[in-house]
């Protein structure tokens, strides 16, 4: 089976963003990849003027907000990193049962890059100062300059994760139920244990485990 | 798990079942979220709310929602014309969107019939205002099948016949059927996130949540066919697709032209909404039915009859604070319930109020029901005496003969409605007495009851005038979710009408899942 992936261009973004951006992203992959029977909700962005839309499912708003958290966390202690955030979507199939048991393994069908650009607070002060705009307006000014520029390049990627949709749609498994997430998904942020490395090793670890980077076991 | 069609016959039919639906799902996608009067932002009966579970509760949904697996609210403005245009033989279904700037010249002089009295509210008299209208297409949506273009690969049919020897036509065509209802819904996905990040959105929300009243309105128009933009026009516009969709029956796709940039609603000039209400409006709640109007020169005892619905009369007073200067004889043409020309100019009003298409959409669905094409009558449909082509420019004109037709057999056939209908010619006799203020709220008399999905008090009130059960329970049972949408079927009723073995149309979200 295909593993399709998509690189979802870069995104500079401050602290302060970064759960609103993934939010979006995030609950606007999965919304695409909901193929059971959906309520969407709009929901209104609070820093930019962008309307996503989430499928309604708490159990998958509650997972979300976890790996939020956990990378927020992460970027506190490792400021001012380019990092991305994975989510994959994989089958589960029954591997050939065996004198050791039956086993299951995790044929992954798509996965998708969340690329950040993280600007620590110091960075963006000491980018200011450089510039010699002690006046507070200047900032306020760069500050609104660098919101409208993420917010049009929030819009491209949302376009893009469009775009992709339209653009792959053989690899798609049949819709095993009548969930509303109908496929399993994983979404991996940078972790503690890696910090050195970021993210990669995560993908390293996996790739040892299994020989083969779409099947996540 | 669904059970495999078996019969060659029905296949035809549900092809164009499920075109049909689609062509109704994206229609409503794009409306509710360009469509003014509802707001699907709004919306609270969000059953997720309600409910933490995280699997869907199918008592939840409605027939329709199953459709592609997307549940969307009530929608009117894509009810308005999709039943006339699902009789156009799978035509494009053209949706232009269109941005309606006012431009009001004050006069104190009269004026063309075109024209308003204004109470301006700060020198507290009144004054014309010429209605000065620019508008502009801002989107063009154009959904489309094309039947020719299947070049569904031949690996897909190979696919199907994978695994068994002997496989049947039925198992070929269900395996594609499948296929094909699955990529139908990731496109509506699409389709349903990308109306949201246009341009145009970001106005109709500010429209929307303004609170403001704005030269600036969106009003959309449903067709089957277009005249291509100019090339000054498509310099400022850009385009994205959705598809076309390969599928065994042919290709679907939607695409849309929009406006990059359109203005920005906050540097409009508008004016905010005033609390001073004329609240002795005919209809309104507050005005007594014996009440003696003070506000006019001279009034008839003759009490108004409760089947004046406030229904239109509020909210179009709360939007404009405008009263409507019309010439009497438009105010109270020959048939009451003829749309007089000024409700029309109101049709593409971005106010929250009920636009006049929610009229239209009454008279419609009341004087000719159109339900879903069942199969067996799928070649027969276009005999219900409906024009094949139903958005041609007479279009618009017919309704107010057969509205006048309407009534005349409901004034013959029915009894007991003649004394509402006398109340009428009370009303109207008394009225026409006088000036032709307040004509925007009787205009819509609503003698086919409450509009569909208005939330409004008087939506309770009992409907006298009808003729059937099933048109009474249409326009009356409003939160009925089998009644609502006209082409949704509920799959029972649709069972119970078909002798198909198949439960391909009546459960389509059990065909979209089960497959493995």
């Amino acid at each position: 089976m295909n593993c399709e992936v998509c690189q979802l261009k870069e995104l500079v973004v401050e602290q302060i963003e970064i759960r609103e951006v993934l939010r979006c992203v995030l609950h606007t992959i999965v919304f695409h990849r909901a193929l059971g029977l959906v309520r969407p909700k709009d929901v209104d962005c609070e820093l930019f003027e962008i309307t996503y839309v989430q499928c309604g499912d708490a159990d998958l708003t509650k997972k979300i907000e976890e790996k939020i958290d956990q990378f927020i966390s992460w970027v506190d202690k490792h400021p001012n990193k380019k990092c991305q955030i994975s989510l994959s979507f994989y089958e589960v199939k029954n591997k050939q049962p065996t004198w050791f048991g039956n086993k299951t393994e995790r044929l992954c069908w798509e996965q998708w890059y969340i690329n950040l650009h993280v600007l620590s607070p110091k960075a963006l002060v000491r980018s200011h100062h450089s510039k010699a705009s002690a006046n507070p307006k200047e900032n306020s000014d760069e500050s609104s300059s660098h919101r409208a520029s993420l917010e049009s390049s929030l819009r491209e990627v949302l376009f893009q994760i469009i775009k992709f949709v339209n653009d792959k749609k053989d690899h798609i498994p049949p819709i095993p139920n009548n969930e509303i997430i109908s496929f399993p998904y994983e979404i991996i942020v940078p972790s503690s244990s890696d910090s050195s490395f970021g993210w990669h090793t995560d993908v390293l670890k996996r790739m040892l485990q299994t020989g083969h980077p779409t099947m996540l076991s | 798990m669904a059970s495999s069609p078996s019969s060659s016959i029905s296949e035809p039919a549900i092809v164009e079942q499920v075109i049909t639906e689609f062509f109704a799902k994206s229609a409503h996608i794009i409306l509710e979220s360009r469509s003014p009067y509802v707001s699907s932002r709004n919306y609270s009966a969000d059953p997720f709310i309600s409910s933490p579970s995280s699997s869907s509760s199918s008592s939840s949904f409605r027939p329709r929602d199953k459709w592609f697996n997307l549940a969307l609210k009530d929608c009117p403005a894509a009810l308005e014309n999709f039943d006339l245009w699902r009789q156009s033989n799978l035509e494009p279904l053209v949706v232009d969107v269109t941005l309606n700037r006012r431009k009001p010249v004050r006069d104190r002089v009269c004026s063309s019939p075109c024209s308003f009295l204004v109470r301006n509210l700060s020198s507290d008299r009144d004054e014309f205002v010429r209605d000065n209208r620019s508008e502009k297409i801002v989107e063009r949506w154009i959904v489309q099948y094309d039947s020719q273009g299947n070049s569904w690969p031949v690996r897909e049919v190979q696919a199907s016949k994978k695994g068994s020897r002997v496989a049947s036509h039925a198992t070929e065509f269900e395996f594609m059927y499948k296929k094909a209802y699955g990529r139908i819904i990731v496109l509506l996905r699409s389709l349903y996130a990308a109306v949201r990040l246009l341009p145009a959105y970001k106005l109709f929300r500010d429209l929307n949540a303004s609170g403001q009243i704005h030269p600036l309105s969106l009003s959309h128009k449903i067709s089957s066919y277009f005249e291509p933009f100019s090339q000054d026009e498509d310099a400022e516009r850009s385009q994205l697709g959705f598809g076309p969709l390969d599928t065994f029956f042919g290709k679907l796709s939607v695409s849309v032209n929009y406006v990059k940039t359109l203005v920005d609603v906050s540097s409009e000039p508008s004016t905010p909404l005033s609390t001073q209400v004329i609240d002795d409006y005919v209809g309104s709640p507050l005005t007594d039915p014996l009440k003696r109007f003070e506000s006019l020169p001279s009034a008839g005892e003759t009490p108004f009859s409760p089947t004046l619905s406030p229904t239109y009369s509020d909210s179009r007073a709360l939007d404009c604070n405008v009263i409507s200067h019309i010439p009497s004889c438009s105010l109270f043409p020959d048939n009451p319930v003829s749309p007089p020309s000024i409700p029309l100019q109101f049709s593409r009003s971005s106010s929250p109020s009920p636009p006049s298409h929610v009229y239209k959409a009454l008279l419609c669905s009341d004087s000719s029901p159109v339900s879903i094409p069942l199969q067996g009558e799928s070649s027969g449909r276009l005999s219900q005496g409906i024009p094949p082509s139903p958005y041609s420019k007479s279009k618009k004109q017919g309704y107010p003969s057969q509205v006048g037709t309407h009534e005349t057999q409901a004034s013959k056939e029915a009894v007991p409605q003649a004394s509402s209908l006398e109340n009428k010619v009370q009303v109207k006799k008394e009225l026409s007495g006088i000036t032709g203020l307040q004509s925007n709220i009787i205009l819509p008399q609503n003698n086919n009851g409450p509009s569909t999905g208005l939330k409004n008090p008087s939506a309770n009130l009992p409907h006298k005038n009808s003729r059937t059960s099933s048109s009474l329970s249409f326009t009356a049972n409003l939160d009925d979710s089998d009644l609502v949408c006209p082409f949704a079927e509920d799959a029972e009723s649709r069972n119970s009408c078909r002798t198909m073995d198949s439960a391909l149309i009546a459960k389509p979200v059990d065909l979209g899942f089960s497959f493995e």
